[in-house]
């Protein structure tokens, strides 16, 4: 049996992590309201954008976009890994990474290589692991993603699509459900699919008939790439609410989980304690015993 | 008295403004455009500059944008999606000016072709927008 101060000295130890644990998941609750409420925020743009996308796809319905075409053939793709900078936070960052990994080594099969935007000291260390070097990766953003960070990766996305460097952009992130679950995002960002403007256009419904300046081209033209960046910057957001909700989930367990084994060490320390103390008595009962003889 | 339109000024990140106006003028991509109520429903492209909302007590309220559409409902309803905007009281000039140079001395350190200049050139862009409409 473990000896009394060993155990005294585990449940000191896990009591402290305890606390630790409990202090992260307070934070973390803390963070989701700021997080969902910048969800929220984005929202307003990004509803007119779709309804006005929708107005203008039912005028301009045969257009042809360089982010709208299909290419023929798939050369190179580009995946956008949303993971955070900390840990901590359960299967938050290994669940996206793992899908980009699987994707990697699917498109590697086919000899199509792969370049990786990695969002996130998380992923950017992964890859490294991998001996995979992103071509562009973000650090300390992940709990705060600013507009300019979507921006330039919706940049640099859109100028090596058209440019025809890469056939396929995918971002794959963490939707958050609601403030205790995830669900694993993998969408496609580019070429922009065809049924994106048709059910934009049917959700808008045969509302105003807008007219549009200088023409329903040109404006197409100018509202796709804006709709890359809303899709990405959503995407940033979405992942930084849902790292809070997974971090928070996870802590909950953690702190759970030293409660209990508080409670078990406890438990047997007890039981040693009296073993230790029926012993004793043993003992001096044996010894008054011997002398009376 | 004018009939009143409902203005909201929205950018990616949130809603800047929301409020009732007699006119609201935007900075389209090819002049200025002003707004009454009863406007036909019309979706423009922006370019950048300033806009103005006369509000009921005719004040006027600035603001300054780049890029981006505005979009007119035929019930009175104007939306401006701006991609930057910011309140033209809001600006202040002396944090303006040390982020252009700044900026400048960031394109400058990158040369010819380093990544990320575009992003940056657009940064200085809306910096020096900003600064223009400031000193008006």
């Amino acid at each position: 049996m473990a000896n009394l101060r060993d155990i005294k000295k585990r449940i000191n130890s896990v009591q402290s992590t305890k606390q630790i644990t409990r202090t992260m998941e307070m934070v973390a609750t803390a963070k989701i309201r700021r997080s969902t409420a910048r969800v929220q925020a984005a929202t307003p743009y990004s509803d007119s954008m779709m309804e006005m996308l929708g107005g203008v796809a039912s005028h301009a319905a045969s257009v042809e976009h360089p982010l709208l075409a299909v290419h023929p053939e798939e050369k190179r793709v580009l995946v956008i890994a949303v993971v955070s900078d900390r840990g901590l936070a359960g299967g938050f960052n290994s669940n996206i990474l793992r899908i980009v990994d699987k994707y990697h080594a699917l498109k590697a099969e086919q000899d199509i290589p792969v370049d990786i935007i990695a969002c996130g000291k998380k992923g950017i260390a992964y890859f490294h692991y991998r001996h995979i070097e992103p071509v562009l990766s973000y650090v300390d953003l992940s709990a705060d993603p600013t507009i300019e960070q979507a921006r330039e990766i919706a940049q640099f996305a859109i100028e090596k699509y058209s440019a025809g460097e890469v056939d396929e952009v995918r971002v794959v992130y963490n939707h958050a459900r609601n403030a205790a679950d995830q669900d694993i995002m993998d969408e496609k960002v580019l070429p922009i699919e065809a049924n994106v403007l048709a059910t934009a256009s049917d959700e808008a419904g045969p509302q105003a008939q807008y007219e549009f300046e200088p023409s329903p081209t040109e404006v197409l033209t100018r509202l796709l790439p804006a709709y890359v960046e809303t899709r990405i910057y959503h995407a940033l957001v979405d992942s930084a609410a849902a790292e809070q909700g997974a971090r928070r989930k996870a802590m909950k367990a953690a702190t759970d989980n030293a409660e209990e084994m508080v409670s078990t060490l406890t438990r047997s320390y007890n039981r040693a304690r009296q073993a230790a103390i029926t012993t004793e008595i043993n003992e001096i009962v044996g010894g008054a015993a011997a002398l009376e003889e | 008295m004018a009939q009143m339109l409902t203005c909201d000024i929205v950018t990616p990140e949130k809603k800047i403004a929301s409020f009732e106006a007699s006119m609201v003028v935007v900075p389209a991509y090819d002049g200025e455009m002003g707004i009454l109520s009863k406007h036909a429903p019309i979706v423009t492209v922006l370019g950048n500059g300033s806009v103005r909302c006369t509000l009921e007590n005719n004040e006027v309220e600035r603001f300054v944008i780049d890029g981006g559409y505005v979009q007119v409902g035929n019930d009175d309803k104007v939306i401006v999606l701006a991609d930057r905007a910011v309140k033209l009281s809001e600006i202040d000039p002396a944090a303006l000016a040390t982020q252009i140079s700044e900026l400048e001395q960031q394109i400058a350190a990158l040369g010819e072709e380093g990544t990320g200049k575009a992003f940056l050139e657009t940064q200085l862009n809306w910096a020096r927008i900003q600064e223009r409409m400031a000193s008006r």
